[in-house]
């Protein structure tokens, strides 16, 4: 006889405030990237993976290309490489037409090692060293200047060279909406950024020809890019007004928004997150307005990072516990809809309704084997965790731990998924940006990266970590080195 | 001891796998293989018998299916139908 | 008209009632015969239960699962239950369904809502740059992404201020502690952003009605809440005839050429007796029923309207006329319930519960 797929004798209370199984909708189940079946990469690489697909890589950046291009042709689009660093995904990037941004002198080498000459490398960031600085100012890198110090430094590079250095000077702005990333820049409104652009031209040898400002990450109002551009502009003309020479490149940094979702966002990314032609509208749309007539318009420089990567990215990994979690009073499940929401009566019934022995208020949770140590985003986003083979059973509110002995280790607090079994293998995503390169050697290994090339082969682009990976730097001190004899002495004092 | 617990017979219940115990006016959603469990219990079969029943019918090792029985009659004895 | 099926959400009329059961009892004043379907968020909203309720009732996922998951949903329900329009009638599923008309026709099913662009401009947030468009007065509005700067827009306002959230809630809270622990909730239950907004002492009035879509009405009802329930809800309102709100509806109708059903909240402060314009609703009040049974059926001339571009008239109702919220209660049996929480959709959907000893 053809025995069925085992589901678990369960039984569990309905409150009137969980009073519809469909509440959170059903999750797809995802039984391949790019035609690649999950569960062969999970056989070939073992888990957890990431892994990247190329051909969204491309589809992203040549998007964008195409959404600005269409209103403003002068677009020139640089990697952004804090954002993902992997020197393979750097690399597509850069076939794609894509300048380099780098924030460090790390990322200038890596971008230097990556084949990107100096001048084709915009230098961003607070933090520069002197010799960072040389390097950068002899290789004719698009400095981005952020400060006193940074002027200064870069005045006496230039006397000393004897030769006029061309850079790019940072702002910040006011959108109205966001808090203004006043760590960085000058201030573009109240008369700083223009003042010191006189400076510059009156006192030094440095010879600003281009404005940068970055509003800030994840907008997901296109309209403060308007804002951002009005206040970019009005200065690089005020700056010529002055004499200060021609503003050659605007630089709007990034900070669109992927399809991720922010925690506590209500509508989902789909309808919430502008897409390219949105933010290119409001951008361009300005600088064009704005622009005097019969001037040639400024290079239009942009940074964007999270939104290239981050859908490109995915983490495979596997159940590693089925639990069931107690919860005390009430049933956060209310936050999705009905909790004080239009359903009057949820607020009486359903909101910290008393925990009635068995049956009652338990959610289904499972443990991953992986953790938030490699998906540091999750502590702004809720990344959707998907099955990856059909499900027997319906969907059910299931919270996702990580694998880390650390209570804050919670992945999703409540996803809709059917019921799991260990060695069920799950698809989290998006999180290509930002999790490579923040992700950190805790308590385990850091995984594998696999690239999925457009012809649907598997390429590994960084192998999973090792012993040696972590404890290669580490040295022991030499009365350290023979730890079981000092254990044994060391027992035998105590007793 | 509730001085009145609900007898399983009471239960009311449908193939959907919803319970409605009238003792205490709770309303509960049994997945298939608690339903079948149940309604198993109600007819009398003894638990070595409901474990044998679930064995039978469905892929999983016996290990597995005993602490899932296990845990289920737990829950239901909290209930006071047990 | 052929066969009338038609598909309504927002069925609950409790304390603070949606729009859903007055538009299914409109409907069925029009078309008894009609084919309703409800479709529920919970299986205890008490439309479900009522005596002239939809003929039949699914779950639905919450807006916040996304389009996706509600197109596919409606597609399981469509194929047990067969309808062609579709009547919204929440906020949030609103704001998740504007712009989904060519996904909805691909499953067959029709409705009509303003575009996105339009409910991005009136919503909450951008409420006081369209009424300024429109050269209506709006309280002091500011728009905050977090708490942090909900406090600084408090202060600025000054104490006491209204705490809106984008789609639902609203708290007066008079500190910052009140507003911090307010915002908090808020914040969990709906995301961002927050509305703070200056809270104006006055008279309240409602107009609703229905655009045309060329800056025109086909009709509408100007009532002032006579009862205010301690959630500021209207559970009473008698209709009113004046000139200066009327031309301001229409003023707001021909800027944004609505399309379809609206509500203006209004208050009208006593100090300077100028209205000011609190929300844009792109929807039916819940308090629709109330003309329906005074023979402007607006739910009806809608349907008509969507359907052939022609709609019946709606007669002005006398000013006076009154409405009061009276509260009743309706039955259901467990079998209903379990009906409703059936993962997949049935077409006899009724379940019977059984014991064993009767």
């Amino acid at each position: 006889m053809n025995k069925q797929p085992y589901v678990a004798p369960t039984i569990r209370r309905v409150s009137q405030a969980t009073a519809n199984p469909q509440r959170l909708g059903r999750t797809p189940v995802m039984e391949a990237i790019d035609g690649v079946p999950v569960a062969g990469l999970l056989g070939e690489h073992g888990g957890p993976l990431f892994v990247f697909s190329e051909a969204a890589l491309r589809a992203k950046i040549r998007d964008a290309r195409r959404a600005f291009a269409a209103v403003y042709p002068k677009t020139t689009f640089a990697w952004s490489y804090k954002t993902n660093y992997l020197n393979a995904i750097c690399r597509v990037f850069h076939q794609e037409g894509s300048l380099a941004e780098v924030v460090s002198g790390f990322e200038y080498e890596k971008a230097r090692a990556n084949g990107v000459p100096g001048y084709r490398i915009i230098f961003n960031g607070p933090h520069k060293t002197a010799g960072e600085l040389r390097r950068a100012v002899e290789e004719g890198a698009m400095i981005q200047v952020d400060n006193r110090d940074e002027v200064l430094a870069l005045a006496k590079l230039a006397d000393e060279l004897d030769r006029e250095i061309r850079l790019g000077i940072r702002v910040h702005v006011d959108t109205g909406t966001h808090a203004v990333w006043s760590k960085f820049g000058f201030c573009a409104e109240d008369g700083e950024a223009l003042r010191m652009i006189e400076w510059m031209t009156e006192n030094t040898r440095l010879r600003v020809r281009g404005v940068h400002c970055h509003v800030g990450t994840f907008m997901l109002d296109a309209g403060a890019y308007a804002t951002a551009a009005d206040a970019v502009v009005r200065l690089a003309l005020a700056a010529a007004e002055a004499g200060c020479g021609t503003v050659e490149y605007l630089n709007l940094g990034g900070g669109f928004a992927s399809r991720a979702r922010l925690h506590g966002q209500y509508l989902p990314p789909e309808q919430a997150t502008p897409g390219f032609d949105d933010y290119a509208r409001e951008l361009c749309g300005t600088i064009k307005r704005l622009w005097p007539e019969g001037r040639d318009l400024p290079e239009l420089l942009l940074e964007t990072g999270r939104a290239l990567v981050d859908e490109a990215g995915y983490l495979l990994t596997k159940v590693v516990a089925v639990k069931q979690r107690m919860l005390a009073g009430g049933c956060p499940a209310l936050a999705a809809y009905g909790k004080g929401g239009s359903n009057g009566t949820l607020a009486a019934y359903g909101k910290g309704g008393p925990v009635s022995g068995a049956g009652g208020n338990r959610r289904n949770a499972v443990v991953l084997d992986a953790g938030i140590q490699i998906l540091y985003t999750t502590a702004w986003y809720q990344p959707s965790v998907y099955p990856a083979a059909a499900p027997a059973a319906g969907m059910q509110p299931t919270t996702v731990y990580g694998c880390l002995c650390m209570n804050i280790d919670v992945i999703r607090e409540e996803a809709a998924l059917p019921e799991m079994n260990v060695g069920d293998a799950v698809v989290i995503h998006p999180v290509g940006a930002y999790n490579i390169t923040q992700s950190m050697q805790f308590i385990s290994y850091r995984p594998a990266v696999v690239m999925i090339d457009p012809a649907g082969r598997v390429h590994l682009i960084r192998r999973r970590e090792v012993l040696e990976d972590v404890c290669g730097p580490e040295q022991v001190p030499e009365y350290l080195a023979e730890t079981g004899e000092i254990a044994e002495e060391a027992r035998v004092s105590v007793t | 001891m509730d001085p009145n617990p609900t007898r399983l017979d009471d239960l009311m219940l449908n193939d959907r796998g919803f319970v409605f115990d009238p003792n205490t006016g709770e309303s509960y959603q049994l997945s298939t293989t608690g339903l079948a469990c149940l309604r198993s219990l109600q007819h009398g079969t003894t638990a070595a018998g409901v474990l044998a029943g679930i064995l039978e019918a469905q892929e999983v090792d016996p290990l597995t299916a005993r602490w899932d029985l296990d845990a289920f009659f737990w829950e239901i004895k909290q209930l006071g139908w047990l | 008209m052929n066969h009338l099926r038609i598909a309504v959400s927002g069925l609950h009329r409790g304390e603070n009632p949606q729009p859903g059961s007055s538009i299914v009892s409109a409907i069925r004043l029009a078309w008894p015969e009609a084919t309703v379907v409800g479709l529920v968020y919970n299986a205890y909203e008490s439309g479900i239960f009522a005596g002239d309720g939809p003929d039949v009732c699914h779950a639905m996922p919450y807006p916040t699962a996304g389009l996706g998951s509600y197109l596919e949903r409606l597609a399981q329900v469509r194929a047990a239950v067969e309808f062609d329009w579709l009547i919204p009638t929440l906020d949030a599923e609103i704001a998740v369904l504007a712009g989904a008309g060519p996904q909805l026709e691909k499953l067959g099913v029709r409705m009509m809502l303003p575009e996105r662009e339009l409910l991005a401009r009136c919503g909450k947030a951008g409420l006081p740059k369209l009424a300024d468009e429109c050269g209506v007065a709006t309280p002091e509005t500011a728009v905050a992404r977090d708490l942090a700067e909900a406090l600084e827009h408090a202060g600025r306002i000054g104490y006491p201020v209204y705490l809106k959230g984008p789609y639902y809630d609203a708290s007066l809270v008079s500190s910052p502690a009140s507003l911090a622990a307010a915002g908090g909730a808020i914040l969990a239950d709906w995301g961002t952003p927050l509305i703070v907004q200056e809270p104006v002492a006055g008279t309240e009035f409602n107009v609703m009605g229905l655009g045309d879509g060329r800056g025109g009405m086909l009709g509408h009802c100007a009532v002032r809440k006579l009862i205010i329930s301690d959630k500021g809800k209207g559970n009473g309102s008698v209709v009113v005839s004046d000139r200066r709100l009327e031309e301001i509806t229409a003023r707001v109708l021909k800027h944004t050429r609505w399309t379809g059903p609206f509500e203006l909240e209004f208050v009208r402060a006593p100090e300077d007796d100028r209205y000011r314009l609190l929300e844009i609703n792109p929807r039916f009040p819940a308090w629709v029923g109330f003309p329906a049974l005074l023979g402007a059926n607006y739910p009806a001339a809608w349907v008509e309207w969507m359907t052939t571009g022609k709609c019946r008239t709606l007669p002005v109702l006398e000013p006076g006329t009154f409405f009061l919220r009276h509260q009743i209660e309706v039955c259901g049996r467990m079998d209903q319930v379990s009906s409703l929480l059936a993962t997949a959709p049935e077409r006899n959907p009724i379940n019977k519960l059984t014991n064993r000893t009767a």
